[in-house]
């Protein structure tokens, strides 16, 4: 089996193993759109402040579902000891760690797909046009907030604080990928030309090559026995 | 320029105070850390020579 | 092993250094044009956080160290460099927000630095946290490593997306912390608290490091005993 369709066997393995009870989706789904409803209690119901939060409160929503998501995944391995099982596997490291992030990116683009029209009619935005944009800057955004959060929960999965080690390490090391997602979001929501997000995005390509480069080197200490 | 008196940046507000407690904070900071040091590294070399005296009276 | 005669070289040098700079920040130093006084912090301040860059280095180089030769003594050299770092960051953003509070009206600003900074001190406090929490003293020390390296190159780019954040929106005059000119005498008293606090830093690290090392002796004769 190739390299490449090691990894897409992996990933293909977390997929259908959510697909079979969507616990892990249902779960990140009604978590984002409760998050967003409650950002309108916050700020008080003010319209005018909301909207001009809106790309912040977006990215925060997905942020704190990512989490949910990754923290779920990487559990699901070690409740079944299914991580033993995919280190026996005939693989590289750098395999197994490519195949997580995939599922895991697949899993939380899905939710945010899914959170886009909810969020325009929560906020009464019309989004269908400018969805290819936004999309431009998701990807990159989720790409390296995934490859980050599927590193740290190989880290984090075995400690007993796990479910506040994973935020407590994974935001501040992406706060340049949510700064410029938010940035880049705004710019596409307010309907600027989208020049005005490229300096971003090249900070997203940055970083998400940084990540990956890092993780790919790096992973293989984090499993070895 | 050290003989004529210099501008206060505030307008009048006193810097004396809060240099001393820039000042003060770091040197307590840094001091907190050298004792917190001194005082484990001595515990655990007194944790050493106990059990080295213990080794060697059982080797009797 | 490190030597005791290293430890109280170093101690030594780092209290006549801490001397001369205070005597250079407060008696040889003019106070600043339009600061006053107040600018003096910055002698404090700049070195403060400069070492602790110097710190997160030698964590960011033990830790590769540490993952290509799984040597114990650079794990050791990573944890205790994080752990000064980290008091220094501290110490230099408190003194930062000091400093801030007659100079601009306010104990906190989103200034680039300062933000970056913090974000850095984040970063650091989960790696010992990391660190405190993974029992395996082995899967610590490389969880750990992998998370320094990580961090570590994390922070240009953080400084360079809180810059931009900042400038696309700040107007020209931003006050930041600094004297107004940079005097030749102002120069020399921030050199001298420089030398000054990298050497403590050298001193605070030979005598974290030989802790690490009193536990490896503990721990070893535990083990020849259990035997």
């Amino acid at each position: 089996m190739s390299f490449v369709r090691r990894v897409v066997a992996i990933a293909r393995k977390d997929l259908l193993a959510e697909w079979r009870d969507r616990e892990s989706f249902s779960a990140m789904f009604f978590f984002a759109f409760l998050v967003l409803f409650l950002f309108n209690f916050a700020l008080g119901g003010d319209q005018t402040l909301i909207r001009g939060a809106s790309s912040g409160l977006l990215w925060l929503a997905f942020t704190f579902t990512s989490v949910l998501g990754l923290a779920r995944s990487i559990q699901g391995e070690l409740e079944n000891d299914c991580l033993d099982g995919l280190l026996m596997y005939p693989a590289e490291r750098e395999a197994i760690y490519l195949g997580k992030l995939l599922g895991n990116f697949t899993v939380i683009l899905v939710v945010e797909l899914v959170i886009f029209p909810l969020f325009a009619v929560l906020y009464n935005m019309d989004l269908w046009a400018r969805l290819p944009k936004l999309l431009l800057i998701a990807v990159p955004g989720t790409i390296g907030f995934a490859a980050a959060g599927t590193l740290l929960s190989a880290m984090t999965a075995g400690l007993r604080a796990r479910d506040a080690m994973l935020p407590f390490l994974l935001f501040p090391l992406t706060i340049p990928l949510i700064l410029s997602a938010v940035k880049g979001t705004e710019v596409v929501l307010r309907g600027d030309p989208f020049e005005l997000a490229m300096p971003w995005l090249k900070l997203m390509a940055a970083f998400d090559t940084v990540i990956l480069v890092a993780s790919l080197l790096t992973f293989e200490y984090l499993v070895e026995e | 320029m050290g003989a004529e008196p210099a501008e206060d940046g505030g307008g009048g507000v006193n810097p004396w105070p809060y240099i001393l407690a820039a000042y003060l904070l770091a040197a307590f900071g840094l001091l907190c850390y050298l004792v917190s040091v001194s005082r484990r590294t001595k515990a655990m070399r007194a944790q050493v020579a106990a059990l080295k005296r213990f080794s060697k009276d059982t080797m009797r | 092993m490190i030597g005791r005669g290293l430890e109280r070289a170093l101690g030594i040098l780092a209290v006549i250094g801490l001397l001369a700079g205070l005597y250079a920040g407060f008696l040889y130093a003019p106070p600043d044009a339009v600061q006053g006084e107040v600018q003096r912090i910055m002698y404090l301040h700049v070195p403060l956080i400069l070492v602790s860059y110097l710190a997160f280095f030698v964590v960011f180089v033990t830790s590769i160290l540490y993952l290509a030769r799984r040597c114990e003594r650079h794990d050791a050299i990573a944890h205790s460099s994080a752990e000064i770092g980290v008091l220094f960051t501290a110490l230099a953003i408190a003194a930062g927000s000091i400093w801030g509070r007659p100079t601009w009206g306010t104990w906190w600003t989103w200034d680039a630095r300062l933000t970056t900074t913090t974000i850095l001190l984040l970063i650091f406090i989960g790696y010992l946290m990391l660190r405190a929490l993974v029992d395996d003293p082995s899967r610590g020390a490389t969880f750990s490593a992998v998370l320094g390296i990580i961090g570590f190159l994390d922070v240009p780019i953080i400084h360079m997306s809180v810059v931009w954040w900042r400038t696309l929106h700040q107007p020209a005059s931003v006050l930041r912390p600094g004297p107004s000119t940079v005097a030749p005498d102002m120069q020399v008293a921030l050199y001298t608290n420089l030398a000054a606090f990298v050497l403590l830093y050298g001193y605070f690290l030979v005598k974290r490091v030989r802790l690490e090392e009193a536990r490896w002796e503990l721990s070893r004769l535990r083990m020849e005993g259990a035997a």
